[in-house]
């Protein structure tokens, strides 16, 4: 659920909830008022009826003030000294034709020595429909209070979190190795700004740190390159010594072979730098079958020697749109690790088409095929090669935007890789 | 025979003359662009073997200089770019040949007499050791006058070993130079032992004397 509809939703319901509660109790609230306020009143005529009592001498006076007061109700009782009554009834009114709520307050009086019964009525019509208004009124106020504040919230959350959901987006598509920088606003809104500084610096810190890692392997590798020469070089004009003792001449041999795998090694990483700081980027139209059978003939005494059956099924030629150094990097890796490591009369299988490349080599399977892509991972530390030939592949892929998969299935190995 | 090496780096010229010229080769050396340049417009030499990066200027722009000064110098570029442009971009300058650093000083050797052998003799010439004579243009060998029959391989192995003669070429450099520049040498030496073996059959059946020397866990040497 959105952040704006969880608070927008949390607002709703209290609100529901309050305006459920508070309606009766209002309503509830208010009438009581109403019939106390009308109670004292009823009771204030008592003490009117009391005070016109002293004028009214003879019978003919009480029929006078009765008809002159309607709300005044005397009746001639028996009980005498009956305690004062509030009560509400219904009667029937002639005009409206319908019943109507009547306050009644009771009481007994005492005039010339005779008992009655006092009654003093008062319409409650006026004071309902009052209560009614009112209500009315508050729960139209309620539902306008309730409206605006949705859409006010609404529109002010939309506002206020649009920093939020453009920060939110940059970082999605942002990549650490494509180069571009992380642009990102500086809203109006104090924490969002902070936020986005604090992004923006983690960011920075990263892209430099990563920058630095990938610099350091380039130049390490690059300034190996000379030293390591020289000490090739070197070695090799101290074999021209005259007189080598045996020892001294293996001896010489075996820091040659050492050398050797030094120096591959090293391009290895130098190349590898390479390719991840984007340095082949111009795109040509390649010829995947020449490409491989430009790979094979480079290999082609390996295959002899190891009695390999090699196949190439690409029907028609494939022509890929991609950096030709790349392309003779991944098919050079793919078929060299092949040849490599195919037992003794094993199969090759090269298959392409516009699509994808398959390369397949029969072999016993692997003991961690989840980490076959990665640097210096090799199965047996018998064969001469440098750990690097797959981790080039993988990166060649990552650069030129190719997919490429490994699986194992009937005795062979097989890689694809989807353009 | 002269030869001006231009390369920043002293050790590796210093290495560079070191094996060059125990062929009799006359070896000058410039270290800097400007220098090389002043070289090249005072002198001939037959064969200029040019870095690419020096400290103060491109390679590349010494060629074109050279070139367009009319002079006919063969050249080999040495290159730490591995880089298809540079070789492209040199050899379309009108280089002679290209070799990527780092190179074994044998593989340079032999390149080196492959030029200074085109320019000296147009190309068609002989190489003679012993009773053993090289035709270069047929690609053949024969011993005392009588042609032998040898693979592909066996013969670049015979004339690896002969342009570098007297020399102790190690069976590093050999596996390099029977790959090829993309290879990747991945397996052991063991197929250089049975091209030597059948290369020694081949000549000692042509009743050859035995030439090659066999340095134990090194390589080989051809005496002369």
């Amino acid at each position: 659920m959105k952040l704006l509809n969880r608070t927008i939703r949390n607002y709703l319901l209290y609100s529901v909830l309050l305006f459920l509660l508070c309606t009766p109790l209002f309503y509830f609230s208010i009438q009581k008022l109403f019939i106390r306020e009308m109670d004292e009143v009823l009771r204030s005529h008592k003490i009117d009826f009391y005070e016109a009592n002293a004028y009214l001498k003879t019978e003919e006076d009480l029929k006078f003030f009765q008809l002159m007061n309607r709300e005044f109700l005397l009746t001639p009782s028996n009980t005498i000294g009956a305690r004062d009554t509030l009560f509400t009834i219904e009667l029937y009114d002639s005009a409206a034709a319908e019943l109507v709520p009547y306050r009644v307050f009771s009481t007994s009086v005492n005039i010339h020595g005779r008992n009655y019964e006092l009654q003093v009525r008062e319409s409650l019509v006026s004071d309902i429909s009052l209560v009614t208004a009112i209500m009315t009124i508050q729960v139209i106020m309620l539902f306008l209070l309730l409206l605006g504040l949705v859409l006010i919230n609404r529109r002010l959350s939309r506002k206020i979190w649009d920093p939020f959901y453009v920060i939110l987006d940059r970082l999605k598509k942002y990549q650490i190795d494509d180069g571009k920088e992380l642009d990102l606003p500086s809203p109006s809104t104090a924490e969002f700004r902070d936020l986005s500084a604090a992004i923006t610096q983690l960011v920075e810190e990263n892209h430099s740190a990563y920058v630095n890692q990938k610099e350091f392997t380039e130049n390490a590798s690059h300034e190996l390159q000379t030293p390591l020469a020289i000490c090739r070089t070197k070695l090799e004009l101290l074999a021209q010594t005259k007189e080598l003792t045996h020892d001294q001449a293996e001896l010489i041999g075996e820091l040659f072979n050492g050398m050797d795998r030094m120096t591959h090694l090293n391009k290895g990483l130098l190349l590898l730098a390479r390719i991840e700081n984007r340095q082949f980027l111009v795109a040509e139209e390649v010829e995947i079958n020449a490409a491989v059978r430009r790979s094979l003939e480079s290999y082609q005494r390996q295959a002899q020697e190891k009695n390999l059956t090699v196949t190439v099924s690409i029907d028609k030629p494939v022509l890929i749109s991609v950096n030709p150094t790349l392309m003779d990097v991944l098919i050079g890796n793919l078929v060299s690790n092949a040849i490599r490591h195919t037992p003794g009369a094993g199969i090759v299988i090269i298959s392409a088409d516009s699509n994808s490349m398959l390369i397949s080599n029969s072999g016993s399977p692997l003991l961690y095929p989840d980490r076959i892509f990665e640097r210096f991972q090799r199965e047996s530390k018998t064969t001469l090669g440098t750990g690097l030939g797959l981790a080039l592949v993988k990166k060649v892929c990552d650069v030129a935007g190719y997919k490429v998969a490994y699986h194992y299935s009937d005795s062979m190995h097989h890689f694809r890789v989807s353009f | 025979m002269k030869i001006l090496i231009v390369e920043d780096e002293r050790e590796m010229a210093k290495s560079i003359v070191q094996y060059l010229r125990q062929e009799s080769y006359v070896c000058e050396i410039a270290y800097t662009a400007r220098d090389a340049e002043e070289r090249i417009m005072m002198h001939d030499y037959d064969c200029v073997l040019l870095d690419i990066t020096l400290p103060d200027g491109n390679g590349l722009k010494i060629m074109e200089k050279l070139r367009a000064a009319g002079k006919l110098d063969g050249v080999i570029i040495l290159s730490a770019r591995n880089s298809l442009d540079d070789k492209i971009k040199g050899l379309n300058l009108g280089a002679d040949d290209y070799i990527p650093k780092p190179f074994h000083l044998a593989e340079l050797g032999a390149r080196v007499s492959s030029v200074i052998r085109r320019k000296r003799f147009d190309g068609g010439n002989k190489i003679i050791a012993h009773e053993i004579t090289i035709d270069l243009l047929g690609k053949t060998v024969s011993v005392n006058d009588k042609a032998i029959d040898l693979t592909r391989k066996e013969y670049d192995l015979m004339l690896f070993l002969i342009t570098n003669k007297n020399r102790v070429v190690t069976k590093n450099a050999i596996a390099e130079h029977l790959s090829g520049d993309d290879a990747e040498v991945f397996d052991n030496f063991d197929f250089i032992y049975a091209h030597m073996k059948n290369l020694k059959k081949k000549l000692s059946e042509a009743r050859c004397h035995d030439h090659i020397k066999t340095i134990y866990g090194l390589g080989y040497k051809f005496e002369v």
